[in-house]
């Protein structure tokens, strides 16, 4: 076939509409049928934020149908000069048709571009409409686009108001099935944005109704606005706030034909809940009057918190993320020319919006903050936490992906000697405390597979400390680098370096403490080194029996000790008069060789692998002996102290 | 989700499975237990911590006594740590330090030479500068010691003995005080003036069978309440009095100040 002028086709008209409709509804598949109900809805919308609406109905008719009834002025019937047609004819069935281009029948409106009625229509099956206005009844029809006679002047009528009633057609759309919960969703929210006014969904279609078997119908009407909205949410969400009521903030400009209102409620979670609408349609991309929102908000906080010390002179600031962590709120902008991107309205594109919501937010929410101190104060702090924990999570994130900025180039500690295999399956790390022990460790190990780590005198508490301080301190970025695995939500069991992880703390008890210490560390920030039971206790001996001319023989209890005395003398071995026993304070006080034979020799060792049956309840214990509460600690030990086992003076 | 990996290769030598919670509680046990019983708080009865005991029997012991002369604190810190106390050299020196700071004790019990620091920020010279001794008051900590007035047991490595208690004819716990930290648990004891509580010591020993209250009243007759080695004031008498009742009790302090004009101003 030849591509020349024949192939070049104009679409008249609604053709266009049939031929390519995801350019004026965004798809054809139930996101494009619902956005017909709102094409519809909205323009009953506009007439209630013109003023002339005040209750709107809309039914779920069967076989795809869809009933919109509203109370306004109805759409004018009077003859168009240009198009020598019917208003309301030309409404539904010309493109860029409508009376929101500034004409003075619309202040502000969501429809722009003329083309919303007319794309319903093309897209409809069948659509019919039925206008009260100037004391008649005015009825027409239409098939695809097409009207199937001439407008119906009909018989009088009291009152106005409009009634349009389409199916939707399936030839152009994949599924015809609407869905109530979204249609109700979406009406609670225009309900929420257009104080005072009533929407009421009912579902008429055959088998559906509620737990009751009744019809389902839902009327929503909301006289607190946004206030109401943001009350709404936080309820749902069910998080504790940080402030009692509502902030609410609102200006207006008539000149500019802009006017903003904001509605924000601060809670106790971790999620941002900012939604932002233009006359009334909600712009889930945001754009300019969020921005300008986002701006205002940082900097009034910022400054905030700034001027009451709560952000010290020296820390950074506040970003936008901290501020808005557990933030509700509802950005809502009317202008006389809203300018969306795209016909599905999901981004507002006025420069002007920015401006207007920023300087409005920055004036009256810096206000509210001067009114409400201690409310303010709490946010301001609320937002500084929020700001910690994100240094932390991302130092975290650092230290697991990139070890190298943190720990110089080669990425492993300093103090680690390594062991010379890199399987991990066949490689042992050993954690010793101090470097005296570390010494002797050293020059023990089979340093084919087995590798020293020492740590130096106490490590931190982590169940007291936050996060950011446990990731600063060094042994524990030596642990974490040497294990190779990160820690928390970053750990990944398949980069572990060691498939053996052993704890060979000294033999008395702060050696015992350093034990707790570190298995709170792993419990709290490597817990699947232990599920999968990679942890281990290393055992060494607390006696060295001196026999003479004998080997000497090695306890790792005090009742082995008494026994093995027992047997060996028994056997005809001799102890010396003096220094027969010695009790080992530390490993750095044995020979490397003593402690290969005794606690690192894979052949004659004893290791202790440590196990977890009850979760919960080991939480709950670390909570307890290594967390903030004195109370219960004093409590445990008092009932506990008889179970010691053995006291160190 | 990580499944549970039982694959590890078993080597030959012994693993025994042991649960986190008991070993954590075990562990924790001792550590604590220890540290109540056996390093942070006093005993009633000579007002000392295991290392302040073993500090001045070893000076006791090795001859570091008032009417000798003085001696290099890293020789008795040497002796200290070697006989009796296998911990660090620094914790046993500060320990040294502190008791000879008359800021710090009401009484000292030991007596230096040298620099040992100032109220402020200084601190001591390094050990291997400064001398002491016991001073006079700590030879009635220790007097009859070897008239089996106290138990002995062995030491850490069994080739010596050394005292559970102090003989103390001082009222050392109250005189000097203590404060401390364990674990669950702390201690905090103000020192108070030796002749004051000397004083109402000796109308206790004479009233044996006085009532709570009539002791009550008789101290607080005889002791006035703490007495620092800094000075101060003391803000009300209701938690002198909590104190003396219950064991428990909180005063407010107050400092004075001194104010020197300054010549050239």
């Amino acid at each position: 076939m030849s591509y020349d002028a024949s192939a070049i086709q104009v679409l008249e008209g609604l053709d266009a509409v049939r031929k390519r409709p995801g350019m004026y509804i965004g798809s054809t598949g139930e996101r494009g049928l619902h956005h017909l109900v709102y094409e519809i809805v909205d323009n009953s919308v506009d007439e209630a934020l013109a003023g002339h609406a005040t209750d709107i109905f809309v039914t779920i008719l069967d076989d795809a149908k869809i009933c919109v009834i509203d109370n306004g002025r109805g759409i004018p019937v009077d003859m168009h000069k240009t198009e020598k047609k019917a208003a309301l004819e030309v409404v539904f069935t010309v493109l860029h048709a409508g009376g929101k281009f500034g004409g003075g029948g619309y202040q502000v409106s969501g429809g722009l571009h003329g083309v919303g009625a007319s794309v319903v229509n093309a897209l409809s099956s069948h659509l019919s409409v039925e206008v009260k206005r100037d004391g008649f009844l005015w009825t027409q029809s239409y098939k695809r686009g097409v009207p199937t006679a001439a407008l119906k002047k009909g018989s009088k009528v009291e009152g106005t108001g409009t009634k349009i009633t389409f199916q939707a057609d399936k030839e152009i759309f994949e599924t015809t099935e609407y869905s109530f919960e979204t249609l109700a969703t979406r009406f609670r929210e225009m309900a929420f944005l257009n104080k005072g006014l009533a929407l009421t969904l009912t579902d008429k279609r055959k088998g559906r109704v509620d737990e009751k078997g009744e019809v389902r119908s839902v009327r929503y009407k909301y006289d607190g606005g946004i206030v109401d909205f943001v009350n709404y949410l936080n309820k749902t969400k069910g998080d504790a706030l940080v402030h009692k009521d509502v902030i609410h903030i609102e200006n207006s400009d008539d000149k500019k034909g802009i006017s903003a209102e904001v509605a924000l409620q601060w809670n106790f979670g971790y999620q941002e809940a900012v939604y932002t609408f233009a006359n009334t349609i909600n712009t889930p991309e945001g754009g300019m009057h969020e921005e300008g929102f986002r701006a205002a908000l940082t900097a009034t906080v910022n400054k905030y918190a700034k001027q009451w010390n709560i952000l010290k002179e020296k820390d950074p600031k506040l970003t936008g993320e901290d501020i808005r962590e557990g933030l509700t709120a509802i950005v809502s902008v009317k202008l006389r020319d809203p300018q969306f991107e795209g016909q599905t309205k999901t981004k507002l594109g006025n420069t002007e919006a920015k401006t207007f919501v920023q300087t409005m937010t920055n004036d009256l929410l810096a206000k509210w903050f001067e009114e409400h101190p201690g409310e303010g104060k709490d946010v301001a702090r609320k937002a500084v936490s929020a700001a910690t924990a994100r240094l932390a999570a991302r130092k975290a994130r650092d230290l697991a992906r990139s070890r190298k900025g943190l720990l110089g180039s080669s990425g492993l500690p300093g103090k680690l000697s390594d062991c010379q295999s890199t399987e991990p399956s066949e490689c042992e790390l050993y954690i010793v405390e101090g470097d005296s022990a570390g010494g002797s460790a050293k020059n023990g190990r089979d340093s084919k597979t087995q590798a020293i780590l020492p740590i130096r005198g106490k490590i931190l508490n982590v169940e007291k400390a936050r996060i950011d301080r446990v990731l600063a301190n060094t042994e524990v970025q030596a642990l974490v680098s040497a294990l190779g695995t990160g820690v928390q939500e970053e750990f990944d069991a398949n980069k572990l370096r060691y498939h053996k992880l052993v704890l060979m703390a000294d033999a008395d008890v702060d050696g015992q403490h350093i034990r707790t210490l570190l298995l709170t560390l792993l419990f709290r920030f490597m817990r699947p080194l232990i599920d999968l039971g990679h942890v281990y206790l290393g055992q060494p001996p607390l006696y060295k029996i001196k026999w003479i001319k004998e080997a000497p023989s090695y306890a790792y209890t005090e009742r082995e000790k008494d026994g093995l005395i027992e047997a060996g003398l028994k056997a005809g071995k001799r102890l010396p008069k003096e220094e027969a026993l010695q009790r080992y304070k530390g490993l750095g006080e044995m020979n490397a060789d003593e402690l290969w034979e005794t606690t690192m020799n894979p052949q004659s060792r004893v290791l202790l692998r440590v196990t977890l049956d009850d979760a919960a309840a080991a939480d709950q214990l670390f909570n307890v002996l290594m967390g903030e509460d004195v109370e219960s600690r004093r409590s445990f030990i008092q009932h506990n102290a008889r179970d010691v086992r053995f006291l160190d003076i | 989700m990580v499944t549970k990996q039982t694959a590890i290769p078993e080597n030959s030598g012994r693993v025994e499975p042991v649960d986190l919670r008991s070993e954590m509680s075990r562990s924790y046990l001792d550590y604590a237990m220890s540290v109540i019983v056996g390093r942070a708080l006093p005993d009633v009865r000579d007002g000392l911590k295991p290392v302040h005991r073993r500090v001045i029997y070893a000076m006791y012991d090795g001859g570091y006594r008032p009417d000798r002369s003085y001696t290099k604190c890293s020789r008795v810190v040497g002796d200290v740590m070697g006989n009796y106390h296998p911990h660090g050299d620094t914790a046993i020196y500060d320990t040294l330090v502190r008791l000879t700071q008359d800021w710090v004790m009401r009484y000292p019990l030991v007596s230096g030479q040298g620099n040992f620091g100032s109220p402020g920020n200084d601190g001591a010279a390094a050990m291997r500068y400064t001398e002491s001794r016991m001073s006079q008051l700590a030879m009635e900590m220790v007097r009859d010691i070897d008239e089996d007035t106290i138990d002995f047991i062995p030491n850490y490595d069994g080739r010596t003995q050394e005292p559970t208690v102090l003989p103390a004819r001082i009222p050392n716990l109250l005189v000097n005080g203590s404060s401390g930290i364990a674990v669950g648990m702390a201690t905090n004891i103000p020192p108070h003036n030796l002749r004051e509580v000397a004083a109402g010591i000796q109308w206790s020993l004479l009233n044996p069978k006085a009532t709570k209250d009539e002791l009550f009243n008789a101290l607080r007759e005889h002791i006035k309440g703490p007495d620092f080695p800094t000075g101060g004031l003391i803000v009300g008498r209701t938690g002198i009095e909590d104190y003396f009742k219950t064991g428990r009790g909180s005063i407010t302090m107050r400092a004075v100040v001194d104010v020197t004009e300054c010549c050239c101003s």
